[in-house]
């Protein structure tokens, strides 16, 4: 019976909203789908991952955060661990109801459309995979980028340092954090517009990498910093390479 | 204490690559057909030149929808969407966040819809060049008379309106 309680509470939403009830015309299947639609919809970094709780949990949300599995070719690069937190201005960690999402560029993926480029294309470590835990501190594996060919700008034909992007959801739409973690040291840090871009606001800074030996697994070694915001977020990341990958 | 902000960074042309793999850009459901806009638009820089990685988000904050588009080869990209429901005082719209290489923060506009008389006029405290014409990119009903699609410019005499956010 419970489709009849669904039925008549699509269409009740649906007179409140100043419509004709003409979902009630509909299949009953399509009146929950519509339901369903209505409540809302966002991408799919931001959900959380379904797990299966048993013997292979464990595997699979580390499956599920681990940008170098998941594809047929095996990635190139050092193996990292990325760990981070999401702060408001003063510094807490900004609950759970917050969207976190990670999308992947590692090295260069693939050449831009319709723009060729040399370089090695990585497509085995292009994707987007949620960072969302009940605790402030979420972590993915990854791969170690490596610098990226860019066009355009002030120098024509440069490569930007090696850089993982985030986009950080916060709780309005409106709030929204697009932000790219460096590596320490990289040479290529004076020549790169983005990095030392003027335009971002006074005092933020980018998010930068610190090693870490407090985040390890057998095979890979992580690093963990912090950076803060003061609207709706802050994205760090730390990290440390290994030799021998997994 | 107050932390520094992490700095707002450029999408780069690889989001399109990376999170259009699969079409989101459908708000509206199947069965409802007669209700469904489509909102074909294009993407320019201010020269004019398609933004052909660009990567456009909209929300629907009364129905609490999300959608996602890429640009293709010509700068275009579209939603479909049921219309939304109106705010209090304000005219039904969607809100559209642009990303694109280059941009080091993201830019802020909105979709109104051709039927609601032009929609309401942007606040002058919430709009950075409201005295300049166009205010926001324009719906169409789907299926509807074919003709070119609205254009948004992120520069130059006739750029899109965007919002302080």
């Amino acid at each position: 019976m419970t489709w009849r309680v669904a039925d008549r509470r699509a269409r009740r939403s649906e007179l409140r909203a100043g419509g004709s009830g003409r979902l009630s015309g509909l299949p009953l299947d399509a009146v929950a789908r519509a339901r369903r639609g209505r409540s809302c919809s966002l991408p799919e970094e931001f959900h959380r991952p379904r797990r299966r709780r048993s013997s292979a949990r464990t595997l699979s949300t580390r499956t599920t955060r681990d940008l170098t599995r998941r594809h047929s070719g095996e990635p190139l690069g050092e193996r990292i661990i990325v760990t981070g937190r999401v702060l408001d201005e003063d510094g807490r960690p900004l609950p759970e109801r917050a969207g976190r999402g990670l999308a992947g560029e590692r090295g260069r993926p693939l050449p831009p459309r319709g723009r060729p480029a040399p370089g090695p294309a990585r497509p085995e470590l292009l994707g987007r995979r949620p960072l969302r835990s009940p605790t402030p501190r979420a972590a993915t594996a990854s791969s170690r980028s490596s610098p990226a060919p860019t066009r355009g700008g002030t120098t024509q034909n440069a490569w930007r340092p090696a850089h993982i992007h985030f986009s950080v959801f916060g709780r309005p739409f409106t709030q929204r954090l697009v932000t790219q973690m460096y590596f320490p040291g990289d040479p290529l840090f004076p020549y790169d517009p983005i990095f030392n871009s003027r335009s971002r606001p006074e005092g933020s800074r980018a998010a930068r990498s610190l090693a870490s030996t407090s985040t390890t697994t057998r095979a890979r070694v992580g690093a963990r910093a912090t950076s803060g915001t003061s609207c709706s977020a802050g994205a760090a990341t730390g990290t440390t390479p290994v030799e021998n990958g997994r | 204490m107050t932390l520094p902000r992490t700095a707002s960074q450029t999408v780069g042309p690889y989001y399109t690559l990376g999170l259009c793999r699969r079409p989101e850009n459908e708000l509206a459901d199947r069965e409802l057909s007669r209700t469904r806009w489509s909102s074909p638009a294009q993407l320019f820089d201010g020269e004019g030149v398609p933004i052909v990685d660009g990567l456009i988000e909209v929300w629907d904050a009364a129905g609490r929808r999300w959608g996602r588009s890429g640009t293709d080869a010509e700068g275009r990209f579209s939603f479909v969407v049921t219309k939304p429901g109106a705010l209090p005082g304000e005219a039904p719209r969607l809100d559209v966040f642009v990303f694109a290489r280059g941009l080091l923060r993201h830019q802020l506009t909105r979709i109104y819809f051709p039927d609601e008389a032009r929609g309401e006029r942007p606040r002058p405290a919430c709009s950075r060049r409201s005295d300049e014409g166009d205010r926001a990119t324009l719906a169409r009903r789907a299926g509807g008379r074919r003709r070119s699609g609205s254009t948004c410019r992120m520069q130059g005499e006739r750029a899109t309106v965007f919002f302080e956010h």
